[in-house]
């Protein structure tokens, strides 16, 4: 008996442990069938029944207090909507992770960012909105403002879907300091520019004369070598100014193993291991200690540097070119706003999408991220960022004329994009660390990685 | 005469009566307890045997029953088998330098002299460390070009290796790293065993002219055998399950020459969303811990003191 009425409460207690871990049913982690229509829950009214503002969720990454100037930012839509927005920040290093999770789970937030590298696996899953009717239905956000293709890049599914909009885009500038150039009595970067000799060989041979003049400093940081991280965000500049890629136009074959692409690669591991000009893998020696001659970095790097209280002197300078001089177009990635298709609240969402990446308030937010919108990119709030900063025609050359003169192209992600990077990045580690010669690193890269691009 | 067994029966009734309400409440009070340990352990990891033999992949929304097929896949892969190589290779030279500094450590630290109470601290702070501050931290050490390393090697004009993107030297760097943040606690459990070793038996050894290495091997040694037995086991298992040094310190690479199991684990669920296989190769972790814990728990008759 003592038993029977034991196994009882512990049953009971289980079942109830159970029941409180549902959803109730009002909740599922399965996407939209097809993953290229909005679900039901996109035409559900916006208010809540009873009046009571609706809450939308935002996941970002960043840091509490790009929350709060999210927040402060969306204040206006939220009045007008009868909504509440709550953002959710996290590390960006643990960011997908979360979100994976979240959304596996169905509790992901209304609204999300991606960055392209991303954008196949979620979008063909199914898991972003289709924005694109929203978006039309307000002229005044003016679509034709965005750069050629931006927006319909994330069309992944082919059916003329807008399933993200851009928010940054990552075109990179040199960073160099000044001061150290002027107390090495090297040939600056600057002057390169001017008299038309600013090419990769060039760039890698002022780094190695920096190191030559004083050991301790390293020539040229193009990336945070301590962890590659991204082989290709890494390289598919120096590929392109070499007239190669790592995979063609549409991701479907690739195309690393050309002279370009081994000339390129080479030279950057010489720069590395025979010049003494670029910072070898293992090291964060960072540009803002001083220590970095020049460093390769994106636009709003500017603001870490200007706040940073460095003691040097610096400036920008647009990328070098490679073989394929002005050809050689510009790598950028891309982050996108994307709504959660899954979610409760597509609609608002969507708005909210449509809301904050309206001109005006890219504007706002340009000191952040670089929008490729043309009226921001040619605005005089883009260009002079005030003190502290380098000059607006240096801002214009590096970041604005360099993407007017040489064009600028991101990757067509595929669904295992992230395996096929990941792929590219232990390849690279291993040509690094002496396991291959750059050609037959390059050569067992693409036979590793052939199976993750698109069939 | 005849009604005086009665008040035994009722005092008997009463007290199984007590007995039983006081189980009932025993049971209420460690349910929440129990409860939890069958949500958030006995559940996951019922779950993680359920989805080993699926193609669960967490951003797609079918999922199929694929039998062993994650298994054999694993099996075959020439990763996951470098990768259970490096993490035997992993608890290989983690173990014994484990137990020997440590042991080494504890038998200069344990009795009180001016000054231990500083060495045992400093070797006990990096067991609360975070472990990935720990790892971040000993990356910027070990930086190729102006690491703290490299640069005492530069200074006695040695050019210092690429320790972090080494294919032969990631794993070994890793061991280290692991080793100096975890040997304060095993030091500790060493440091009391060694206090409890009889000093009866220690001068009556010495009286018999016993030599210090002669009275540790046959007196210490087996009087503290029960905590080398503990600080195996769980050295063994906390080695077979690594993962932020090696997130922090070389994030698997160069290529895949530092995977270990958790980091491939890791890869899978959320580089490449295959819950399915990593479900698998978690099982397989799971097998292979419980084996060499058996295997460990079964030899210890042999050699640990105060056991059967």
């Amino acid at each position: 008996m003592k038993k029977t009425i034991s196994l009882f409460l512990v049953l009971a207690m289980l079942l109830a442990a159970l029941s409180a871990c549902g959803d109730g049913g009002s909740a599922t982690s399965n996407p939209p069938a097809g993953g290229n229509t909005d679900t039901p829950a996109s035409s559900a009214p916006t208010d809540s029944p009873s009046g009571d503002p609706v809450e939308l969720t935002i996941s970002i990454w960043g840091d509490e207090a790009r929350a709060a100037a999210f927040t402060e930012s969306l204040a206006d839509f939220c009045a007008a909507n009868n909504c509440t927005v709550t953002i959710n920040t996290c590390a960006v290093a643990d960011y997908y992770d979360k979100l994976s999770t979240q959304l596996g789970a169905g509790t992901a937030s209304d609204v999300f960012w991606v960055a392209d590298s991303k954008e196949g696996t979620y979008i063909s899953g199914g898991w972003c909105a289709n924005l694109r009717d929203v978006l039309e239905a307000d002229a005044a956000w003016d679509i034709g403002d965005f750069y050629e293709n931006v927006l319909e890049r994330t069309d992944y599914i082919g059916d003329g879907g807008i399933y993200g909009v851009p928010f940054s885009f990552g075109v990179r500038a040199i960073f160099w300091n000044k001061t150290l150039f002027e107390a090495a009595g090297v040939k600056t970067p600057a002057e390169c520019v001017a008299d038309g000799t600013w090419t990769y060989e060039t760039m890698f041979d002022l780094g190695s004369q920096i190191n030559a003049y004083d050991s301790a400093k390293i020539g040229v940081r193009l990336w945070p070598v301590g962890n590659i991280g991204n082989a290709i965000n890494d390289f598919a500049d120096i590929w392109r100014a070499y007239g190669t890629d790592i995979v063609n136009s549409n991701s479907t074959e690739f195309t690393l193993d050309s002279e370009g692409g081994i000339k390129s690669t080479q030279l950057v591991y010489d720069a590395m291991f025979k010049q003494n000009a670029h910072a070898k893998p293992g090291d964060d020696t960072a540009f803002l200690s001083g220590n970095v001659a020049m460093a390769r970095d994106v636009f709003s790097y500017m603001r870490n540097i200007a706040e940073g209280s460095v003691d040097f002197e610096w400036d920008i300078v647009p990328q070098p070119y490679g073989d394929a001089g002005k050809d050689g177009p510009l790598y950028t990635g891309y982050a996108y706003w994307c709504a959660n298709a899954n979610g409760d609240h597509v609609e608002l969402a969507s708005k909210l999408i449509r809301y904050i990446t309206s001109s005006e308030k890219q504007l706002e937010w340009c000191g952040t991220f670089l929008t490729p919108r043309a009226s921001v990119m040619t605005s005089d709030t883009l260009l002079n960022r005030g003190e502290g900063y380098p000059s607006p025609e240096s801002i214009k050359a590096a970041f604005v004329d360099s993407v007017d003169e040489r064009g600028l192209t991101g990757y067509t992600a595929t669904a295992d994009w992230t395996l096929f990077q990941t792929t590219a990045e232990q390849y690279h580690e291993l040509i690094w660390a002496g396991s291959y010669s750059v050609e037959d690193g390059i050569a067992a890269l693409k036979e590793a990685s052939q199976q993750y691009l698109n069939r | 005469m005849t009604t005086k067994p009665a008040p035994k029966i009722q005092r008997g009734k009463r007290r199984r009566s007590l007995e039983y309400h006081d189980s009932i409440w025993g049971y209420c009070f460690i349910m929440p307890m129990f409860l939890g340990f069958l949500v958030i352990t006995i559940a996951p990891i019922i779950a993680t045997f359920v989805f080993s033999l699926t193609d669960k992949n967490m951003l797609r929304p079918d999922t199929t029953f694929v039998g062993l097929k994650n298994y054999a896949d694993l099996l075959s892969d020439p990763i996951f088998q470098a990768t259970v190589r490096q993490t035997l290779q992993f608890t290989l030279l983690l173990l014994p330098a484990n137990v020997i500094i440590s042991l080494l450590l504890a038998s200069l630290l344990k009795d009180k002299f001016k000054g231990c109470g500083f060495f045992r601290t400093a070797i006990f702070t990096p067991v609360v460390i975070s472990v990935t501050v720990w790892g971040v931290l000993w990356r910027y050490i070990f930086q190729t070009d102006n690491g703290l390393v490299n640069s005492l090697l530069k200074m006695v004009g040695i050019q210092g290796p690429q320790w972090l993107f080494n294919t032969t030297l990631a794993i070994p760097v890793s061991v280290f790293v692991t080793l100096v943040k975890g040997i304060g606690m095993n030091m500790v459990i060493f440091i009391a065993a060694l206090q409890d070793v009889p000093t009866e038996y220690m001068e009556a050894a010495a009286l018999d002219g016993a030599s210090k290495p002669r009275r540790f091997f046959s007196i210490t040694l087996p009087c503290i055998s029960p905590s080398i037995f503990l600080v195996l086991i769980l050295t063994t298992i906390n080695s077979l399950r690594v993962f932020a040094q090696i997130k922090a310190l070389t994030n698997g690479g160069p290529g895949t020459a530092s995977y270990v199991m958790v980091y491939y684990i890791y890869q899978m669920a959320f580089g490449s969303y295959k819950f399915g296989l990593a479900s698998a190769a978690s099982v397989i972790l799971f097998l292979i811990i419980v084996l060499l814990t058996v295997l460990q728990w079964n030899m210890r008759k042999r050699w640990v003191y105060h056991e059967d």
